[in-house]
């Protein structure tokens, strides 16, 4: 069964003012591990929980990992963490990130993904391009004022959303928002507490 | 004269360039210009941005061109001897002959270890490096983190609030000194072009690293760097304290 943290508010998933959310530990580890594409996330289908507790939201041909929500200025040092220990991870996997330019208006499947992160107040994105068609990126969203809700997310998406040498043609990207409620769902279902 | 006019002329001037270096130019001013975007248009038939050593590199009588080279994709690419010189192959990797050294994220080699070992097969486990005096002129001569990046290649916000630290590779530690073929873990696939250097002009090569000199994550469980070749060196980022 997986179990968030949600602090300082013990209670789960729930999100209020000053309080934060994470995936649990041994999801963080699981994702570490697998480089952030563990192929359980890669092939979802449907909304679901992965091995190691890991949330999985499937929106169209995005797969997205939620791995942290909050409310303050300032990034919880767990989430600033996890956004190091996986950057790391990819880095190894494949090479430097790029950066994804979240102003560029483009008429390709790029510029379609990034009217999608702007859509969602993305602020920054660190990608990498994997074996196979796949491309992770790490997000983080978040308009930065008082009464924002922050967060870090990884999207597992076809590469030509972000690769600029062989960018696919322009598509419906689908709407990318979520919110801890979404994985509270998912954990909800896994308890059996679903009506 | 025109734009249209001076366009003309330029092109007029490089009939008689090889064809290969006018396509390493359009490789140079892409990538440079992906990282900058500031190039002007008219340089698109200009050769000057392809590093003079690489201008009469390449082999006339190589079946690739530089688009072919990039466009085969990692783990498809052709050795560098297939179409590059031996002369110039030689002169590229003489370069490094006072060492070389890479910038690490202290978190991916503690983990990881100095290696990129993430290529089909995981026969081989290499790390890119530049020439380690290049690299100190280039740092002692930029004026900001953002600066160096650029130059290095790396991404805009590599240096921003990042611990990362120098490896340095003695001369007698560069196993396999080579060119890189862009099949190499930790290519990047946005960004490299063959011929040894960075978009940037900045040198670059591979060097082989023990199969055994792993970290935390992928080793047997320790962080022992005595496996490790080289040594470390702490790096003072231009505009800090």
């Amino acid at each position: 069964m997986a179990r968030f943290v949600a602090g300082p508010d013990p209670s789960w998933g729930r999100l209020m003012a000053e309080q934060w959310a994470i995936l649990p530990e041994e999801a963080r580890r699981v994702l570490v591990s697998a480089f952030a594409a563990p192929a359980g996330a890669v092939d979802a289908t449907d909304d679901g929980l992965i091995e190691g507790g890991v949330p999985v939201l499937v929106r169209g041909e995005a797969r997205i990992v939620p791995l942290a929500e909050w409310h303050s200025a300032g990034t919880p040092a767990d989430a600033e963490e996890l956004w190091h220990s996986l950057s790391a991870a990819c880095l190894y996997r494949a090479g430097n990130w790029s950066l994804l330019d979240l102003d560029a208006e483009r008429d390709d499947a790029i510029g379609d993904y990034t009217a999608a992160l702007r859509a969602v107040l993305a602020t920054r994105v660190r990608y990498w391009i994997y074996p196979d068609g796949v491309g992770v990126a790490l997000v983080r969203a978040g308009d930065g004022s008082p009464e924002a809700t922050l967060s870090l997310a990884l999207h597992l998406v076809p590469d030509g959303w972000v690769f600029h040498r062989s960018p696919g043609p322009s598509q419906d990207v689908p709407d990318l928002r979520w919110s801890w409620g979404d994985v509270d769902a998912l954990s909800a279902d896994d308890r059996g507490l679903s009506l | 004269m025109s734009m249209g006019g001076v366009a003309r002329s330029i092109k007029e001037s490089l009939d008689g360039v090889p064809i290969h270096v006018r396509q390493l130019s359009e490789l140079f001013r892409k990538h440079s210009r992906k990282q900058t975007d500031s190039t002007d248009r008219v340089v698109d038939l200009d050769g000057s941005n392809v590093p003079e050593p690489l201008r009469n590199g390449w082999r006339t009588e190589s079946r690739w061109t530089p688009d072919a080279v990039t466009d085969a994709g990692k783990g498809n690419r052709p050795d560098p001897g297939d179409y590059l010189s031996d002369e110039y192959m030689r002169n590229h990797l003489a370069q490094f002959e006072n060492g070389a050294t890479r910038i690490y994220v202290t978190r991916t080699i503690e983990n990881y270890g100095p290696g990129n070992n993430q290529v089909p097969g995981n026969v081989t486990n290499t790390a890119y490096v530049f020439p380690t005096d290049q690299l100190n002129n280039l740092m002692n001569s930029v004026k900001s983190p953002q600066e160096l990046s650029q130059s290095l290649g790396l991404p805009d916000d590599f240096f921003e609030g990042a611990d990362v630290q120098l490896r340095d590779f003695a001369p007698d530690e560069l196993d396999g000194l080579r060119l890189p073929s862009g099949n190499e873990g930790g290519t990047d696939p946005e960004r490299w072009i063959p011929g040894g250097y960075l978009p940037s002009g900045i040198p670059e090569a591979v060097i082989d690293i023990p199969h055994d000199a792993t970290g935390w994550a992928n080793g047997d469980g320790v962080l022992d760097q005595s496996r490790w070749p080289g040594s470390w060196r702490g790096l003072t980022l231009p505009g800090g304290d």
